[in-house]
């Protein structure tokens, strides 16, 4: 018989098999006899703690109710509470998997308006809308889209107008600025607070280290001659600080190695705005262990200070979800605010481009306005033929678009023939 | 430290180690010098091989580890060597580790390193082994630690670097490097006369009787400052490194019953005392069972000793071969596999036809060897046992309560024992959680079980799965005894464990 997986398996779990059901009661705040005597020395029901520190966290976290939080903000304004009832450490994905969705579950009613947000995993689709329809797959996302999905359509509305802002989306004219941050769950505050519109921000985000399009985006259009600046956020710890370096140069290892993922055309014009341990002592930040795995040199580049540095090396480190949301706010906007005092306002050039557009607009959507009451009073009148469906479904066929832009093909056409009668 | 066929009799014919003298009677029997058992003497072949040895790129690999981990590298093949040269020499090993400023020193007990041994480890002009060829349940299956670490002092401090062996009442001091222009291994190799053996005084200025022979493997460097060493970016002083090292020393403390293991760190004095000197496992001078060969294994083997013999100008009969075997040695059984086989009074080299081996006969012979032989038991391979892990983890602090230990064997087909151990620190430790793994009686330098499976899962995922995550205080051990080892790379870093059909078969 071959050795195999399972074998290295069984034995694995045969020498754990106590210590997990130990570790899996004590998740489920079961009164374990084993646990107790094997594990540990009090009783300590979870459940209880839970329904006791969670309101009072929540309540810290979104400010009142004012923001919403991530799970991980849930879990860093529990956790001390939690250290100091249990005495113990809590992981994220337990409370925030369990303890946290067992608590929502049982008061459904206090908890209705509390605005909790999970990353979102994977994208929602609408096919055949006037715009691509994507929907982030985010609690939040997920539930606006709902709404928006069921809301009664008024068929004899007032047609859109034409839109009024300057279509470009180029940076300096459409955004001064970029603000890269590290994790993707901060957009749903990011945008509560309105800070993309109020700083006219553009906000790029990457799960971790930044890939390729994040590099090759930053280099166009946050070049120091003619782009717009780059700040970026990132936790205080080692790939945070890396995260950030990487996002505007390559590192020496990826050179000697070979294994440059992107080379820069352009310097950037980047400012590190991370979180760095003096906003950490003012905010009474908790930190997490982590292991730092590093050179000794590993902060030739002075990254941080040697006090900075002597923190990461203690096997500390601290994340952005350390903060209550109106923390996090609050410090994000003090930044902002330093460096991006005034609104945008584009060039000369595209500032009188963009003014006889508005001419040309205000023109058109005044035609709209006045054709409107027209076509809704036409609209009105006209009979539904009775075969509509059945021309319809001709329609479809020959066009192969969807039903309604067929259907419009067919609306159009009985209009002109009315207009010819 | 690596004993040989040429080691054996060297050391028989020092008068300052009596120990490990054999009577050529034995030897003529094929007996070991301490016991009635029978005794493979495996015989060191040469290929051919130059220039792998004098920069850092070629170390590397070599040993499949960056520079940063060669001190690790360093500590796992000579704690190999040393351990394996004690067993063969049926001697219970006691090893010390010292690390100081300026260099890393491995002091056994052993029957001490035979000239020629060391001599063929300067040969950088070929390539040595006397393991590679056998199926064996062995420490280490290349044979060429010595050879690697020889220039490794060189590569790391070109001006100071030097490796420093003290053995059987000589000191070698060896300088390796390479010519520039002409390329080739330029050897400066010292070796002066030590004061008698007996009473030698180890390192550290103690004496130490157990350590009173043996062999002393000093690798060297010029002193820089702050004690930091040559090797890439790892510093002695910092925590992680220095845990680090000591857990790969620890590992052969736990993996081996019979072994007294001494960790000198920078003058701090770690000691692990063997819980039974007497323990007893399969060991490199067993002869090998014919039921772990398959037959490119006994082809290869065959091939070798063939090239050897041409070499040597002989050429030994296939019952020569076949009497090194485990359960062969009788002239009984021998007769009837050579006469299943078709082998009586056939040479080696008639195995060889043309420019290949005669793969048809080569399989009647080794279908003949399996047939007239039982199958090797598991336990025979050696059981590290639950007593001794107990008694290694308490001491690592675990709570006694909380050690579990467990071991799965072979039911048929190749012999193997799997043995785990786990156990708790506590609620006060503040340490996170320790894996020693390995296998066949032999630290290893990163967990060797990172990965298996269809899906790739490996041990720290499963462990992380039963709630054994790597901030739980928790210490995990894992060993593997199995006569054919894999890995997937040079450095031993991964074994080939998966699907029955791609694993250790």
């Amino acid at each position: 018989m071959a050795i195999d997986a399972s074998d290295i398996l069984a034995v694995t779990k045969k020498v754990t098999q106590k210590w997990t059901k130990a570790r899996k009661a004590e998740e489920r705040g079961s009164r374990s006899r084993y646990s107790r005597q094997y594990i540990y020395s009090d009783r300590i029901n979870f459940t209880e703690i839970a329904d006791e520190i969670i309101p009072a966290g929540y309540d810290h976290a979104s400010g009142g109710g004012q923001y919403t939080v991530s799970m991980r903000q849930m879990y860093y304004a529990c956790r001390e509470a939690f250290k100091e009832k249990a005495d113990r450490e809590i992981e994220a994905a337990y409370f925030s998997q369990t303890l946290l969705r067992q608590y929502l579950n049982r008061n459904p009613e206090a908890t209705a308006t509390w605005k909790i947000t999970a990353d979102p995993r994977g994208t929602l689709t609408i096919p055949n809308t006037a715009h691509e329809v994507r929907v982030p797959c985010g609690t939040l996302a997920i539930e606006a889209h709902l709404r928006y999905a069921s809301t009664h359509i008024n068929p004899l509305v007032a047609p859109s107008l034409m839109p009024i802002e300057w279509p470009s989306l180029e940076e300096g004219t459409r955004y001064q600025a970029v603000l890269y941050i590290e994790k993707e769950g901060f957009e749903p505050l990011l945008n509560e607070a309105r800070i993309a519109e109020r700083f006219d921000l553009a906000i790029l985000s990457c799960k971790g280290q930044s890939v390729v399009a994040a590099r090759q985006f930053v280099d166009h259009v946050c070049r120091v001659d003619g782009g717009v600046p780059l700040f970026v956020v990132h936790d205080f710890d080692k790939a945070g600080f890396e995260i950030s370096k990487r996002l505007t140069s390559v590192s020496d290892w990826a050179e000697e190695q070979d294994r440059v993922a992107y080379r820069f055309e352009n310097e950037i014009n980047v400012t590190d705005l991370g979180l760095r341990l003096a906003d950490i002592k003012k905010y009474d930040l908790a930190s997490e262990r982590c292991k730092f795995k590093g050179r000794r040199d590993w902060n030739s580049d002075k990254f941080c200070t040697a006090e900075e540095e002597a923190f990461l090396r203690s096997g500390k480190r601290v994340e952005l979800n350390a903060f209550t949301s109106p923390q996090f706010i609050e410090w994000l906007e003090g930044h902002l605010t330093k460096r991006l005092p005034s609104r945008l306002i584009p060039d000369d050039e595209a500032l009188e481009a963009a003014y006889r557009r508005a001419l040309v607009v205000a023109e058109i959507n005044r035609a709209i306005e006045a054709a409107s009451d027209d076509a809704i009073e036409h609209a009105i009148e006209a009979a539904i033929p009775k075969t509509l469906r059945r021309k319809l479904k001709a329609a479809m066929k020959e066009s192969g678009g969807a039903w309604d832009t067929a259907l419009y093909a067919i609306a159009r056409k009985q209009g002109l023939s009315h207009d010819e009668d | 430290m690596q004993s040989t066929k040429n080691a054996t009799n060297k050391t028989a014919s020092s008068p300052k180690c009596k120990k490990t003298r054999a009577t050529s009677q034995q030897k003529k029997q094929g007996l070991s010098p301490r016991s009635k058992d029978p005794v493979l003497n495996r015989t060191t072949f040469k290929t051919s091989r130059e220039m792998d040895f004098f920069s850092e790129k070629e170390l590397k690999n070599q040993t499949a580890h960056n520079i940063d981990e060669w001190p690790l590298v360093i500590i796992k093949e000579l704690v190999d060597n040393a351990l394996d040269a004690c067993e063969e020499g049926d001697i219970a090993p006691a090893i010390e580790v010292s690390a100081d400023a300026t260099g890393i020193t491995i002091l056994d007990n052993g029957p001490g390193l035979p000239e020629v041994t060391l001599q063929g480890a300067l040969d950088f002009t070929v390539r040595t082994s006397n393991r590679e060829a056998y199926v064996s349940p062995c420490r280490g299956a290349q044979g060429n630690a010595l050879k690697t670490i020889l220039p490794m002092a060189r590569v790391v401090d070109p001006e100071n670097g030097q490796l420093i062996i003290e053995t059987l009442g000589k000191r070698h001091t060896i300088r390796c490097g390479c010519d520039p222009i002409s390329q080739r291994a330029v050897v400066h190799h010292d070796i002066v006369d030590l004061p008698k053996c007996k009473n030698r005084e180890s390192r550290n200025g103690t004496i130490n009787q157990a350590l009173s022979c043996g062999t002393s493997i000093r690798i060297e460097w010029g002193a820089r400052p702050n004690s930091e060493w040559p090797f890439g970016d790892h510093y002695p002083h910092d925590d992680d490194f220095a845990r680090q090292f000591r857990e790969l020393v620890q590992g052969f403390a736990v993996f081996n019953p019979h072994l007294s293991l001494t960790l000198n760190w920078f003058n701090k004095r770690t000691t692990w005392e063997a819980t039974d000197p007497s323990w007893n496992k399969w060991k490199p001078h067993k002869p090998t069972s014919a039921h772990w060969y398959e037959l490119a294994h006994l082809e290869r083997l065959i091939g070798a000793y063939v090239t050897h013999d041409r070499d040597h100008d002989s050429d030994r009969l296939v019952s020569d071969l076949v009497a090194e075997f485990d359960g062969l040695i009788g002239s009984q059984k021998r007769s009837k596999v050579l006469e299943d086989a078709g082998c009586h009074r056939v040479k080696l080299s008639d195995l060889v036809v043309g420019e290949r081996l005669d793969s048809a006969r080569i399989s009647g012979l080794l279908k003949a060897m399996q047939v007239h032989t039982r199958p090797v038991k598991s336990t025979r391979l050696g059981i590290i046992g639950e007593d001794h892990l107990r008694a290694r983890l308490l001491a690592m602090g675990v709570v006694p309560e909380s050690f579990q230990y467990s071991r799965k064997e072979s039911k048929d087909g190749l012999p193997w024992v799997l043995e785990s151990a786990f156990g708790w620190k506590g609620d006060e430790s503040e340490d996170w959680r320790t894996i020693i793994s390995g296998a066949n009686w032999s630290a290893a330098i990163k967990n060797p079980f990172r990965s298996f499976g269809a899906t790739g899962e490996g041990l720290e995922s499963a462990l992380t799965d039963m709630r054994a995550s790597a901030f739980e205080p928790v210490v995990f051990i894992l060993h593997l005894a199995h006569p054919r080892v894999e890995y997937t790379d040079r450095g031993k870093s991964s074994l080939v464990v998966g699907a029955k059909k791609q694993g250790l078969s």
